[in-house]
């Protein structure tokens, strides 16, 4: 993926209506944004509709991207998962728990630390790895399942004050980590 | 509920960020968001220590069907805010006038009239006065360098029109300049906490000023617009 610069120029290219930057953009981006959506909705095409979404309100909103929201893969990390968020929500009594996407969603830090470790994503890999089991383990099925506390309870077989002092602990360890 | 309350702030952020804040709450949080910067800022806060997750993400291109969907959409749209061409900003700095004796007297006399803002004073309390050409004080900016709170008050500062608003960015020793947000107008006041980074860059910044941007600030994280004031933080 072309570095934050690059992603930058593109976006204020498409804000001053340059679609063939938002092209560019869109191509840079949205494996890993797809990747993220399918991840989420755990079924193509309601991956492909949020990321439709997604990349319309990116596109709408190009202009409006400023440093404080961090990089620019932080900021449409955000307006995706917050589509996705939605659009799980809406969805909720419809969807199966089972679905196409593999059941082997172990929740133990080993898929992810592999991911990790291939993506060198450096820094916030070392505090996830900090924070408790089960700390990460509800941060992950929240950020990337859209779970909600009492979900989080269900699936960790664990009472709901207690999933949410994992979630609110596990955070609250993670900015420190980060900010050391 | 409170939500000047600093910690709840914080802690809604943190959950509307990570996604356990559902329906009802949601959507509230969602709209007190749009009428505060202090709570913006909050969830970009989490938003910046949390995303990065998704670099453990494994890239799955989506199928060429998906573009051309969204192509469908944009190609008779434009983006609602079109990038601004922006003029030298440094170049706009050495136009600015430096900190005045007579500034820092009417600072020194608002401060007694007005005191300080609601915020109990302690010691590392920093303030700074944007004034007008005829020296009539329109912000006042107030500043606690240990706990980052920040609490910016318009005095005599009106709306300059109203697709314009006043951006407040702090000059780093080095680098671009940073927001620091929206002002306010017509005697309302702003309050903010700068995370621990920012309040770092403040310490060392060299000074504060203002820009007129687009409504909604400056679409691009740095200045835009002209320079239209400036002011220096000094210690009470």
């Amino acid at each position: 993926m072309p570095g934050n610069d690059t992603l930058v120029k593109l976006l204020h290219l498409s804000a001053s209506g340059d679609e063939q930057a938002f092209k560019e953009f869109y191509e840079a981006t949205s494996p890993k944004l797809f990747g993220l959506a399918f991840k989420m909705m755990k079924n193509r095409s309601l991956a492909e509709d949020v990321c439709q979404e997604a990349y319309i309100k990116i596109w709408h909103h190009s202009g409006e991207y400023h440093g404080d929201r961090g990089a620019v893969m932080t900021w449409i990390t955000a307006i995706l998962r917050y589509r996705a968020l939605d659009k799980l929500r809406s969805l909720k009594p419809e969807i199966p728990f089972k679905n196409e996407f593999s059941e082997q969603q172990d929740i133990s830090p080993g898929p992810f630390k592999m991911a990790l470790n291939s993506q060198q994503a450096g820094v916030l890999q070392g505090c996830m790895e900090e924070i408790t089991g089960e700390q990460r383990s509800s941060i992950l099925l929240a950020f990337f399942e859209g779970l909600s506390h009492q979900e989080l309870a269900e699936r960790l077989q664990a009472p709901l004050g207690t999933v949410k002092s994992w979630i609110r602990r596990g955070m609250q360890s993670l900015r420190r980590c980060l900010e050391r | 509920m409170n939500y000047q309350n600093d910690e709840l702030i914080e802690k809604l952020a943190a959950e509307y960020v990570i996604g356990t804040l559902k329906g009802g709450a949601r959507r509230r949080f969602e709209k007190l968001m749009v009428e505060s910067f202090k709570i913006r800022q909050a969830v970009w806060d989490w938003e910046r220590q949390i995303n990065g997750l998704v670099d453990a993400v494994e890239e799955m291109p989506p199928s060429e069907e998906v573009w051309k969907r969204i192509q469908d959409q944009i190609s008779d749209t434009h983006p609602a805010t079109s990038a601004a061409t922006k003029p030298g900003f440094f170049a706009s700095i050495n136009l600015w006038r430096g900190w005045s004796l007579a500034a820092t007297a009417a600072l020194v006399a608002l401060v007694l009239l007005t005191g300080i803002p609601k915020k109990q004073v302690s010691m590392p309390e920093f303030v700074a006065v944007f004034n007008d050409s005829a020296s009539q004080p329109l912000w006042l900016v107030s500043t606690n360098m240990d706990t980052g709170d920040m609490s910016i008050r318009a005095i005599n500062a009106k709306a300059e029109a109203v697709d314009k608003a006043f951006e407040l960015w702090m000059l780093p020793a080095s680098g671009n300049p940073r927001s620091l947000g929206l002002l306010p107008v017509g005697g309302l006041e702003n309050e903010l906490v700068l995370t621990p980074k920012l309040l770092q860059i403040l310490k060392n910044a060299q000074g504060l000023a203002v820009s007129v941007e687009p409504k909604g600030g400056s679409p691009t994280g740095v200045p835009t617009g002209p320079v239209v004031y400036q002011a220096q933080l000094v210690p009470l």
